[in-house]
C-alpha cells in the first residue's frame, strides 16, 4: 500500500461528506469492548481475569446502547476479518420507528454515497431476514438452513419433507429478480425506484440481529457491503456498512 | 468463467464433470498453473487450496468436502458429486474408545475438523499438524492416534493402525463463489443443473 494512501483518504473524505449531507453525525467507538454475548465478531482476549473483544461488529454494539428515535450516525472503523487482517469500513445507522421510511432512506444514502465516489455500476439485492422461517416454519428451517446457505437444491429435493415445502424453499432460493408477493420488498423497490435494486429472496445474512429488510451491494467483481433492519431496545433501526478496500479496487479498475 | 481445478486424485474426474456441464477445459500441460483459453481461465491448484481460490478469485471449482470443512471459506456448495468418495476417520495402533483419547496427541492435516470434532464430544486432545504421511506419526511415537482420509483401508492396515471412529463421509463437491453466483447466476445454475442431472444418472 502507498503511504500515505491518497485514494483511501479521498474515498473516506467523500463518504464522510455524503453521510454528513444527509444529516448523519460521526461517532467514535472504542476499539476494545468488554465481552457481552450479544456482541458479534471481534477478537477475544483475557486481561486481569476479565473477557474483552477487539473491534466487535459495530451494529451489534449499537443494539446495546440507548439511542433516541431519529438518531442518525455514521462511522469509519477498522474491522478485523477472520484472518485477523484489518479492513476499513464505513457505514451509517438510522434509528427511526417508521420502518418503511428508514429502509428507503438508508438505501438512498447508500446509492447516493456510491455515486458520489463515481461508482454507478452496482446492484443491491434485497430480501427479508426471516423469509424462510415465515414460509416454512422454524423447525423445517433449522433442518434445511445449511442447504439454503450452500444453495444445494439437490439435497433439498432429497429431504424427507413435504413436497409443497420443498417447492417453497427452492422457489425462494431461485427467486432472484422474479416477481414476488412480499409487500415490504415490492413497496421498497417501488419507492426507491432504482433499476439496480433487485429482489433476491435467496439472499442470506449471517448476523442474527437482523429483523426485516436485509440487503447486499456489489459490483460485477466485488462485494461492496451489506446491511439491514434491526432493533435497538424496541426501537426500529436500519443501516449498512461498505468496505473501503473494495471501493478502492473498483475505482482503480474503472480508471484502467 | 474462472474455474479452480484440484491437482492430484480429483483432477481427471473434475475435468470430466465440467465437460459434462458443457465446459471443455483444454488442459494439455498440467505443469502450467494458470491456463487461459478464449472462454475460460483455469487455475490448477493444490486440492486443499481450491476453496480459498473460489472464495477470493475463481467463479467455480471442485473440492472435497473434507477440505471445504477444514478451510471454513465463505463459499456455496450447491452440489455433491459422485466421485472422490472416502471417509475421514480417527485411527490408532490401539483399540481405543473415543473417550480414551482424552489428553492424547492426535496427528492430522485437518486441525480445524479435528479440533471441532473433539470439542463437540467434550474431549481435550493435543493436535499435531502434519502435511502428509500422517500414518507415520504413531509409528514414530509422535502421536497416539491420527485423523486422516481412508479410501480402502489398505494404507491404514499396512501401517498397523485400526479405524476407531468415522468423523465424516467425504466426496467431491462443486463449489461456487458467492458473488459469482449472483452476477453469473444463469450460467452457474446451468452448470449445476447439467452436472447434477449426470450425477443422478450415475447413481
Amino acid at each position: 500500500m502507498v503511504f500515505p494512501d491518497l485514494q483511501t483518504y479521498s474515498i473516506i473524505k467523500k463518504l464522510r461528506y455524503s453521510f454528513d449531507s444527509f444529516g448523519y453525525v460521526e461517532i467514535f467507538l472504542n476499539s476494545i469492548e468488554k465481552f457481552n454475548e450479544k456482541l458479534s465478531d471481534g477478537i477475544p482476549f483475557v486481561y486481569n481475569n476479565e473477557f474483552y473483544l477487539i473491534n466487535p461488529d459495530i451494529t451489534s454494539r449499537l443494539t446495546l446502547k440507548n439511542l433516541k428515535n431519529n438518531t442518525r450516525i455514521f462511522y469509519v472503523y477498522e474491522a478485523l476479518n477472520k484472518y485477523n487482517q484489518s479492513t476499513l469500513k464505513a457505514g451509517i445507522e438510522l434509528v427511526n420507528n417508521d420502518e418503511t421510511a428508514s429502509n428507503e432512506e438508508v438505501l438512498r444514502v447508500l446509492i447516493n454515497s456510491l455515486e458520489s465516489l463515481g461508482i454507478y455500476d452496482f446492484n443491491i439485492d434485497i430480501s427479508l431476514s426471516n423469509i424462510f422461517i415465515d414460509r416454512i416454519g422454524k423447525k423445517n428451517y433449522e433442518m434445511v438452513r445449511p442447504y439454503i446457505i450452500d444453495g444445494n437444491i439437490m439435497e433439498i429435493q432429497n429431504l424427507d419433507i413435504d413436497d409443497a415445502i420443498k417447492k417453497e424453499i427452492i422457489d425462494l432460493i431461485n427467486g432472484r429478480g422474479k416477481e414476488t408477493d412480499i409487500k415490504l420488498l415490492n413497496d421498497l423497490s417501488e419507492r426507491v425506484s432504482d433499476p439496480r435494486i433487485i429482489i433476491d429472496t435467496g439472499t442470506i445474512r449471517y448476523m442474527n440481529y437482523y429483523d426485516g429488510l436485509i440487503f447486499e451491494v456489489y459490483s460485477s467483481n466485488y462485494f461492496i457491503g451489506a446491511g439491514g433492519n434491526y432493533r435497538i431496545k424496541n426501537k426500529n433501526a436500519c443501516g449498512f456498512s461498505v468496505d473501503i478496500e473494495s471501493l478502492a479496487k473498483i475505482l482503480k479498475e474503472d480508471k484502467k | 468463467m474462472i474455474i479452480a481445478i484440484p491437482k492430484g486424485k480429483l483432477m481427471e474426474d473434475s475435468i470430466n464433470a465440467f465437460s459434462i456441464a458443457g465446459l471443455d477445459l483444454n488442459i494439455e500441460d498440467n505443469r502450467k498453473l494458470l491456463i487461459k483459453d478464449r472462454k475460460n481461465e483455469m487455475i490448477l491448484s493444490r486440492a486443499m487450496d481450491v476453496p480459498l481460490y473460489v472464495e477470493n478469485y475463481a467463479d467455480i471449482g471442485i473440492a472435497g468436502t473434507d477440505t471445504i470443512m477444514e478451510r471454513k471459506c465463505d463459499i456455496m456448495v450447491p452440489l455433491k458429486l459422485n466421485f472422490g468418495k472416502c471417509r475421514l476417520s480417527i485411527c490408532s495402533p490401539k483399540n481405543y474408545k473415543l473417550k480414551d483419547l482424552k489428553g492424547k496427541r492426535i496427528a492430522t492435516k485437518y486441525p480445524e475438523i479435528t479440533y471441532s470434532y473433539f470439542k463437540k464430544h467434550g474431549i481435550d486432545v493435543e493436535i499435531v499438524k502434519l502435511s502428509g504421511s500422517i500414518e507415520l506419526a504413531p509409528l514414530m511415537g509422535m502421536s497416539d492416534a491420527i485423523v486422516d482420509i481412508i479410501q480402502t483401508g489398505k494404507t491404514i492396515r499396512e501401517n498397523k493402525l485400526m479405524e476407531i471412529k468415522k468423523i465424516m463421509d467425504v466426496s467431491a463437491s462443486l463449489i461456487v463463489n458467492r458473488l459469482s453466483y449472483k452476477v453469473k447466476y444463469d450460467e452457474i445454475r446451468d452448470i449445476i443443473e447439467k452436472m447434477g442431472v449426470k450425477e443422478y444418472e450415475y447413481q
